[in-house]
């Protein structure tokens, strides 16, 4: 970035009192059994947080099985040899805890938030599930959460509109043997065929102590906790190595175009790149990149498309981080009497703009105040889905070092706008993306058309 | 992929807390540190134990939650501020709140309200929209700007260190509005654009008919805050003007702040920004009375082809000063309030006929909806009902200590997660201020939920679930299931169309 005069007098003042780094200090170790542990303790509530992470999502899973991780995150819920089946939420709810987990590509995270009296029946019912899940479950327990999970899919996917929009884009972006090919709910005719049997070889390969991670963040003493953890998890043995994903590269050699007809009443056209991995080279510039189009009033497309053209309904663009690969996404939803053409002929000269000429600095700046911001807000709740305990996890799941806030926050304040407009000019190639229409039922007109055929 | 859908974990019209500590509790952490020193003296070898699985681990007395104290104050012009100060992230958190809102709306300018909190950052006498947008985010602020039934908010959410700045924006859009034409178009375009979405939005669908059925139609409660497309399209710049001008001032409104700042800071930055704000009077509005719903009834809107059924179903709660608020939302929880409640274990987990079922009772100043919320697969709908009714019958009868003891804890024990955040604290004050709720109330939460016993649940769930007299809204595949709805005789069933319930599609282009 290079500021003029006046931007540097306004970043001196802006950033003076946010100068010191943004740290979360904690103690990490190891168990024996190679469990990996993170300790943060900060006492504003009584409450703690225990989170943690098995580093298995649904980029594991075989062919045939799509959709495992996830019904196999549902069934972690369903007791374990000395949680009756039902009681694990029980026993939660009487000490006044809340918990959820979720499953994504990547991973398959767990929390539970409690007053600081309850830590040990949190790591009782964990360490349980780590260690004793197979020994009481039963095929019906199984059968009941194939059940809900079909109907999850039912209801986010099915009967929302625009909602098999994700599946189409991810099944076109990778290629079949890319494990980002297939969406992490599945299909349900593989929901449908999963086995016990697979029950059992998913939790053997994947949830032993040697693939998670455990963040306690909150109202603890470290050395109490310490030995609380230890005498919970220290007994279970380690499960066999891991071996690292290969996939095969992401590399699109031509753009593809799909339409999709759903009962839904406005056409909404979807952009999808594939950009470099979380924390990878690039992966802060795309963040940038997504808020210069579309974060805001006065962002590019945002601008042009929703608030002065008023072509669209609204418009989005995302840098959705994974493990292997990322997505570059830009949605917008056009208005009543306007075809998505329309819409992509806005976009691509934006597009274009962002890889030929440099973003005003005052616009980036604009961006990395409030990504500061957002920084902060973090540091505010302990546990949820990205409370603390769950950010300490995330890094060192990625990063390999829990405490690495500032280091991240860094990845922002130091880039250059040429910085952004190389990762543009690399990555958001025409040549290289997938261009999704969802029209109204009957209506493919209403799909975008590519400029360059228009002109033939 | 989220185990658990969000909406069911945040009950928020619920969510209140406690703080300081009970005498009870008092008593028990005494009691626990006379033992733990007693434990050390005995100066056990420190090392890894096997653990003890046989049962789940005796928990020692909750802790006890201790907030920073509320400060209250008033600015030269009689605005009254309520703030707590927290110091342990530089962000803070102000939200201005003006007692009026949609109920304020006269039928015809159904709208008005929320439009006009829309338009507050559209553009002042000296900062366009854009303008405005920019320096908001410029300064890593959020500025938000909503109206509700009964009380709109401008709320701010600031690093600490730029809050002087961001504070001249936040008092430039309560004070000085301009509402520009242009914006005013934008917005409507907007607005119209939005109800024609509602055309693929099952659960919109289902709340809409939901509200209007169940309140009559002379009762802002029986309608959307957004206005339909005529009152959309008849909302003019004079309306805002004056919603403006007649609502917006100091006697009607206070100011609420969390955050890292001190009261002396900020009293003297709030005076700077609203000394010249003058009151005025405001007019008192009517509102008709609320009757129950009369009898059980069905209304069912057709969604060919729908993989799901989904459904509303509810009648009229109680409003938020009933002396049996704590009873009503322990017994809600065991209903539906929480992952074990019975709708839930039932529908998910005993038949896995859905992804959640929850309730709420949404306490308001006037008596607001229970509303029971699920989808279920298309093919159980009429199984599902029957299941909902059969709960509905099971709530009225004698409940186990047991479930209600669970009830009490999840509902106590868990508030200490909603004094984390500056904005969490900030909704807890406006709740505080706006209901008038006595000095020692945070004190007396917990308290207040753990005196609620097993009588006082049967007694609520009888006065206030009546299963002979529920409004049923579902939006599914007619032609699959109404035949078996029918069958199941909880009372007629009438038939709608989606276009039916939201009336004829806007043309906006």
């Amino acid at each position: 970035m290079k500021p003029n005069l006046w931007m540097l007098m306004t970043i001196a003042s802006l950033t003076a009192a946010q100068a010191e780094p943004i740290r979360v200090p904690y103690t990490s170790f190891y168990l024996p059994n190679g469990l990996h542990v993170i300790l943060h303790e900060e006492h504003t509530v009584p409450m703690v947080s225990v989170n943690i992470w098995y580093h298995v999502g649904s980029s594991r899973e075989k062919p045939g099985r799509t959709g495992f991780a996830h019904l196999f995150e549902h069934i972690m819920f369903e007791g374990s040899a000395h949680v009756p089946e039902g009681k694990f939420d029980e026993w939660l709810e009487a000490a006044g805890a809340k918990n959820n987990g979720s499953t994504s590509t990547d991973r398959t995270n767990y929390w539970m938030d409690l007053p600081s009296n309850a830590l040990d029946l949190a790591l009782f019912l964990e360490s349980d599930r780590m260690g004793y899940l197979l020994q009481s479950l039963t095929p019906e327990s199984v059968e009941g959460q194939r059940q809900v999970v079909m109907n999850e899919r039912r209801q986010n996917y099915e009967n929302e509109p625009y909602g098999l929009a994700s599946i189409l884009i991810a099944e076109n972006l990778y290629p079949p043997d890319h494990p980002y090919h297939w969406p992490t709910i599945g299909s349900m005719e593989d929901l449908q065929a999963a086995t016990f049997d697979d029950v059992v070889e998913f939790f053997q390969s994947y949830y032993g102590p040697q693939n998670a991670g455990l963040a306690i963040a909150g109202d603890i003493d470290l050395e109490q906790t310490r030995q609380a953890v230890e005498k919970w998890f220290g007994e279970i043995p380690a499960g066999p190595a891991v071996p690292p994903l290969a996939p095969p590269a992401v590399y699109l050699t031509a753009e593809k175009r799909l339409v999709m007809q759903d009962k839904v009443q406005l056409p909404r056209l979807y952009m999808t790149w594939s950009t470099p991995a979380a924390f990878h080279p690039g992966d802060a510039e795309c963040d940038i990149l997504a808020s210069l189009l579309a974060g805001g009033k006065n962002s590019r497309l945002y601008k042009r498309l929703v608030y002065e053209q008023q072509l669209a309904q609204d418009v989005a663009a995302y840098q959705f981080s994974s493990r292997l690969a990322s997505e570059f996404l830009i949605v917008a939803t056009a208005r009543q009497g306007h075809s998505l053409t329309e819409l992509e002929k806005i976009i691509q000269e934006e597009v274009d703009r962002l890889r030929t000429q440099e973003a005003d600095s005052r616009e980036v700046q604009r961006t990395v105040n409030q990504v500061e911001a957002q920084f902060l807000e973090n540091l505010e709740n302990v546990g949820g889905f990205s409370g603390k305990a769950d950010l300490l996890n995330r890094y060192f799941y990625l990063t390999g070092i829990p405490d690495y806030f500032n280091e991240d926050l860094q990845r922002y304040r130091s880039l250059e706008t040429s910085d952004v407009r190389a990762v543009a000019n690399r990555y958001l190639r025409d040549d290289g993306r997938v261009v999704l229409s969802v029209v109204p039922l009957g209506h493919p007109e209403l799909a975008a058309q590519a400029a360059k055929e228009e002109q033939q | 992929m989220i185990r658990y859908p969000h909406t069911l974990a945040q009950s928020k019209a619920l969510a209140f807390s406690p703080l300081l500590d009970t005498s009870l509790w008092s008593a028990l952490l005494l009691i626990s540190l006379i033992v733990l020193f007693l434990l050390l003296l005995v100066n056990q070898p420190v090392h890894a134990q096997t653990p003890d699985r046989s049962q789940p681990p005796q928990l020692g007395p909750p802790p006890v939650l201790k907030l920073p104290s509320m400060q209250e104050f008033k600015l030269s012009n009689g605005l009254q501020v309520v703030m707590i100060e927290k110091k342990n992230v530089p962000l803070v958190q102000i939200n201005l709140v003006i007692r009026s809102g949609h109920i304020d709306d006269p039928q015809e300018k159904t709208g008005r309200a929320a439009f006009t909190l829309d338009m507050l950052d559209e553009g002042t006498t000296s900062r366009s929209a854009l303008q405005l947008a920019d320096e908001v985010e410029y300064l890593g602020a959020k500025l938000r700007c909503a109206a509700g039934n009964h009380l709109s908010m401008v709320s701010l959410h600031v690093p600490v260190a730029r809050l002087d700045r961001a504070l001249q924006l936040f008092s430039d859009v309560i004070l000085n509005p301009s509402f520009p034409t242009e914006e005013i178009e934008r917005l409507r375009k907007k607005r119209l654009t939005t109800l024609l979405q509602w055309y693929d939005q099952p659960n919109q669908v289902a709340l809409i008919e939901f509200y209007r059925s169940v309140y009559s139609a002379d009762h802002p409660y029986s309608r959307l805050a957004i206005g339909n497309e005529e009152q959309i399209a008849s909302l003019s710049r004079e309306d805002f003007l004056q919603f403006h001008r007649t609502h917006f001032q100091p006697s009607n409104a206070f100011l609420v702040v969390a955050g890292d700042v001190t009261k002396a800071q900020i009293q003297a930055s709030l005076e700077n920004q609203f000394a010249g704000w003058k009151a005025k009077d405001r007019p008192q509005i009517h509102l008709p009375g609320i009757a129950q719903v009369s009898k059980t009834r069905i209304h069912l809107i057709d969604k060919p082809g729908a993989p799901q059924s989904v459904f509303r179903i509810g009648r009229v709660g109680v409003d938020r000063t009933t002396a049996d608020f704590y009873a009503i939302r322990v017994m809600n929880t065991v209903l539906g309030g929480a992952f074990t409640s019975r709708l839930n274990q039932n529908l998910r987990e005993k038949h896995g006929y859905t992804y959640g079922a929850y309730s709420v009772f949404d306490f308001r100043p006037l008596a607001g909806p229970f509303v029971v919320s699920t989808a279920v697969q298309t093919e159980v709908t009429a199984e599902a009902l029957k299941e909902i009714f059969a709960e509905f019958h099971r709530i009225r009868q004698p409940i186990d200590e047991a479930e209600v003891q669970r009830a009490r804890n999840y509902l106590a024990l868990q508030l200490p997660r909603d004094f984390q955040a500056v904005d969490q604290i900030a909704d807890q004050l406006v709740e505080w201020k706006f209901y008038d709720l006595p000095a020692d109330y945070f004190n007396r939460t917990i308290d207040n939920i753990l005196a609620v016993g097993q009588k006082d649940v049967e007694r609520v769930a009888q006065q206030f679930i009546d299963p002979d007299a529920m409004q049923v809204i579902i939006v599914g595949d007619r032609e699959k299931i109404q035949a078996e709805l029918e069958g199941l005789n909880l009372g007629p069933v009438k038939t709608l169309t989606i276009d039916a319930v939201l009336g004829r599609k806007p043309r906006n282009d």
